[in-house]
């Protein structure tokens, strides 16, 4: 298990969220980028990400455009007002909690 | 002859060998534009992902087996798929309702409701309680609560019925939809009353050949069966309510199916 790719489904929403917060970009481009940032810690299978994107956009966080790119038609993602505030206290309660969890485990050692 | 939508005629594939199958599997229950988004989505999202294995050196077949792999379980893709579309099952009771209201149904659905209605307040003889204060303890007998309720249910019927002549959208189909959910919630809480009246008020019909024990275990079971009948469609109407607020113009069939 040590070592293995962590299952981070819940997390999900929250990182594509931090994701759009660059930007606009597209699903294929959101899935690389968040594996690619965390170095392969964090891993998901990619058809999980669109059920994701369309619930976050059923909640107004996100909207989506299709736009043609290099002749090929892609749903673009955007974070809205809603969207930005809803990842500000996301991250504020993540940063809470896993500093909880981090002064725990420092103690422990 | 088969009436199931060409996409749900097709055998079941458990494990998809491809991206067709992958695709079938994920959204085989969906409404149609739902399902056009997403395969169109997964589809670019696909070609992508072949690119990049082939770029990084592996065979067409390798690269295709590794993106659709990277796509991952088809099934448990559908169930969340399944929370954030609209499904043809639901598509279609809400079609049902919206032709209802189209069909004058809320109308009835009124009439039907004022039937129960002046059944409940000849059942509780109103002359008796006509004059009593509301707030006595049995307020919700109390006329006035009927009367209340009766033209409620009228006002709502018409307004159903004027939404259903407006050409369908989006819109008219969610206030259609909660029109028709508060009508159905009233019509429930007013059967109930009865049975509830009859149980308190003990036996009401000396004519007919029925001992006071078997009135109340009647109405005892008629409470139950009408709870257990409540509580799962109200459950199931709620999450479909939610949904409905939720979904996108693009999201939702321009004429739902007609279950009819």
């Amino acid at each position: 298990m040590y070592g293995a790719p962590m299952n981070f489904k819940g997390s999900l929403p929250t990182l594509i969220l931090q994701n759009l917060s660059r930007g606009p970009n597209h699903g294929y481009r959101i899935a690389q980028e968040i594996k690619q940032s965390s170095k392969g810690v964090l891993d998901f299978k990619e058809g999980t990400l669109y059920p994701a994107l369309h619930g976050l956009e059923a909640k107004k966080l996100i909207t989506s455009s299709v736009r043609e790119e290099n002749g090929r038609e892609r749903r673009h993602y955007k974070l809205t007002e809603k969207g930005r505030k809803a990842l500000a206290l996301e991250r504020k309660e993540w940063l809470q909690f896993s500093g909880a969890i981090t002064g725990l485990l420092k103690e422990a050692i | 002859m088969n009436f199931l939508p060409e996409s749900m005629r097709r055998p079941v594939v458990k494990t998809p060998r491809n991206l067709a199958e992958w695709l079938d599997l994920a959204t085989r229950s969906l409404v149609p534009p739902a399902q056009a988004r997403i395969r169109a989505e997964i589809e670019t999202h696909y070609a992508d992902a072949v690119q990049s294995h082939l770029e990084d050196g592996s065979s067409a077949s390798a690269a295709q087996s590794a993106a659709l792999a990277d796509l991952g379980d088809a099934q448990a893709a559908a169930k969340r798929f399944r929370r954030e579309h609209l499904t043809i099952g639901e598509a279609k009771a809400v079609g049902l309702r919206v032709n209802a209201a189209r069909r004058t149904g809320l109308l009835f659905y009124a009439l039907l409701i004022v039937l129960l209605s002046s059944t409940l307040v000849s059942l509780l003889q109103i002359t008796e309680w006509a004059f009593e204060p509301a707030l006595d303890g049995r307020f919700l007998f109390f006329p006035a609560t009927i009367l209340m309720l009766v033209l409620i249910c009228a006002g709502l019927g018409i307004a159903a019925d004027v939404l259903a002549r407006r050409q369908s959208t989006l819109a008219t189909t969610r206030q259609i939809f909660l029109i028709w959910t508060i009508m159905r919630l009233i019509l429930q809480i007013l059967t109930i009353t009865m049975f509830t009246a009859q149980l308190i008020r003990g036996e009401r019909f000396p004519e007919l050949p029925y001992t006071d024990l078997i009135i109340k275990v009647g109405c005892g079971l008629g409470i139950l069966g009408a709870l257990m009948f409540i509580v799962p469609t109200n459950l199931a109407d709620f999450r479909l309510r939610r949904k409905l607020a939720s979904a996108r113009e693009d999201d939702f069939p321009a004429n739902p199916p007609d279950a009819a």
